[in-house]
């Protein structure tokens, strides 16, 4: 599959996504949402060599919500604006879906098999946020001194 | 100035908030904000996702408690961005309640542009079958699965439908549809077609926002909203699977 062709896609899909979530008005919001999903995305695919998905999805998420932080201050908005549309060619949509699927088809192996893997990407996605969002949230505590009082 | 409409406005606020789709501990944070700026004390305030508790005390010394319940939530962007710009300004300008309803009202009046909305169905759901791997008439058929699906979701939510048998009932319409088109031989396999226009209906967000809660420590917002992710995903392989069996096999 060419990567390249893979990416406008996933650029294309977000973009189609932040339709859905009624992102109708700010549309610059929804451009740099869908860049930065696929932004993500070629993150994923460029630590291919690693050939493990939690680490791989941690990086890549890690890149993407730093991002979106970073975005947020620059446009004085929500960072979940960004967020929620980059996060998209990540989160692990067939995965959940496939976990069900072997469910239903009473395939207990394979269900095992891709619940554990979803639940972990889902983990690492969720992991990546957390980190960039406690960065932030220091940084910010440094900058003003509100430091919290130790009991 | 007029508390009562101030502590309604900011009521209306937070439940905005929650019910377009922000973070917890952004609705609990900014209400916290707002009300600091307003000069209360013993402000207290608790959010799940579908209800918020606000307990503080006037400048006068009178307590005041408030609750608001949003049933049905989703993410509206849009409103999510000017909500923060009113919170933003409110808490460095202390306008007057007057203004703050004008601005309330003037976000809620914005219509929705329902035919970008639809778009975004087709589009996203064509484009995602390319990105899990399919041709080109796949995509054409899972543009037209979008276009269908924009509509049934839209005639169901106007109905309101519980969103479980919403999901149920449209991922049997999708697979049943995609079924059909490898039937007639447009398409020589169902999957990437399926799985392209079920991210339309699959919780993946909704799966990592609760991780999310739960990590940062709102449990219980975080269990809850992993309960509806994992009985909404139950529901899409209900549906499709039992299509799948009923008109021939897996493909």
């Amino acid at each position: 599959m060419n990567e390249n062709l893979q990416c406008l896609y996933a650029f294309i899909g977000c973009l189609g996504f932040t339709f859905i979530f009624r992102s109708n008005r700010y549309l610059r919001f929804g451009l740099v949402g869908a860049l930065l999903g696929t932004l993500g995305f070629k993150i994923y695919l460029s630590f291919n060599y690693l050939d493990n998905v939690f680490l791989q999805n941690f990086i890549a998420m890690l890149t993407v919500s730093i991002f979106s932080e970073l975005l947020a201050r620059l446009f004085k908005a929500p960072a979940t604006l960004f967020i929620v549309v980059g996060c998209f060619p990540l989160v692990p949509g067939s995965g959940i879906y496939d976990t069900m699927l072997f469910a239903v088809l009473g395939n207990n192996e394979a269900f095992i098999n891709s619940f554990v893997t979803t639940l972990g990407i889902g983990i690492s996605l969720a992991f990546a946020i957390l980190i960039s969002s406690t960065i932030f949230r220091m940084y910010k505590i440094i900058k003003t001194h509100d430091y919290a009082n130790i009991e | 100035m007029d508390y009562n409409h101030l502590l309604e406005c900011i009521n209306t606020i937070g439940k905005l908030l929650l019910r377009h789709g922000a973070e917890i501990y952004r609705v609990e944070e900014s209400l916290d904000r707002l009300c600091e700026a307003y000069d209360f004390t013993e402000i207290e305030v608790f959010a799940i996702p579908t209800y918020f508790a606000l307990s503080l005390t006037l400048p006068d010394g009178t307590p005041y408690h408030s609750s608001r319940r949003s049933r049905s939530n989703r993410i509206h962007l849009d409103n999510l961005y000017d909500m923060n710009n009113l919170v933003r300004y409110i808490c460095e300008n202390k306008p007057d309640p007057r203004y703050i309803q004008e601005q309330l009202d003037l976000i809620q009046s914005h219509q929705l542009n329902l035919y970008l909305i639809c778009v975004g169905y087709v589009i996203s759901s064509a484009m995602f079958c390319g990105f899990f791997g399919g041709k080109t008439p796949d995509m054409v058929v899972a543009g037209l699965i979008g276009l269908i699906l924009y509509f049934f979701i839209y005639i169901l939510e106007k109905l309101r439908v519980n969103s479980l048998v919403r999901t149920l009932v449209a991922s049997m319409l999708l697979s049943y549809i995609a079924i059909t088109a490898v039937r007639l031989g447009y398409i020589t396999q169902a999957q990437s077609s399926i799985t392209g226009s079920l991210m339309l209906l699959v919780p993946g967000i909704a799966m990592t926002n609760s991780l999310r809660d739960i990590m940062g420590g709102d449990y219980v917002s975080g269990v809850s909203r992993m309960a509806e992710a994992i009985l909404i995903a139950a529901s899409i392989a209900i549906g499709v699977g039992m299509m799948m069996l009923l008109f021939g096999g897996v493909y």
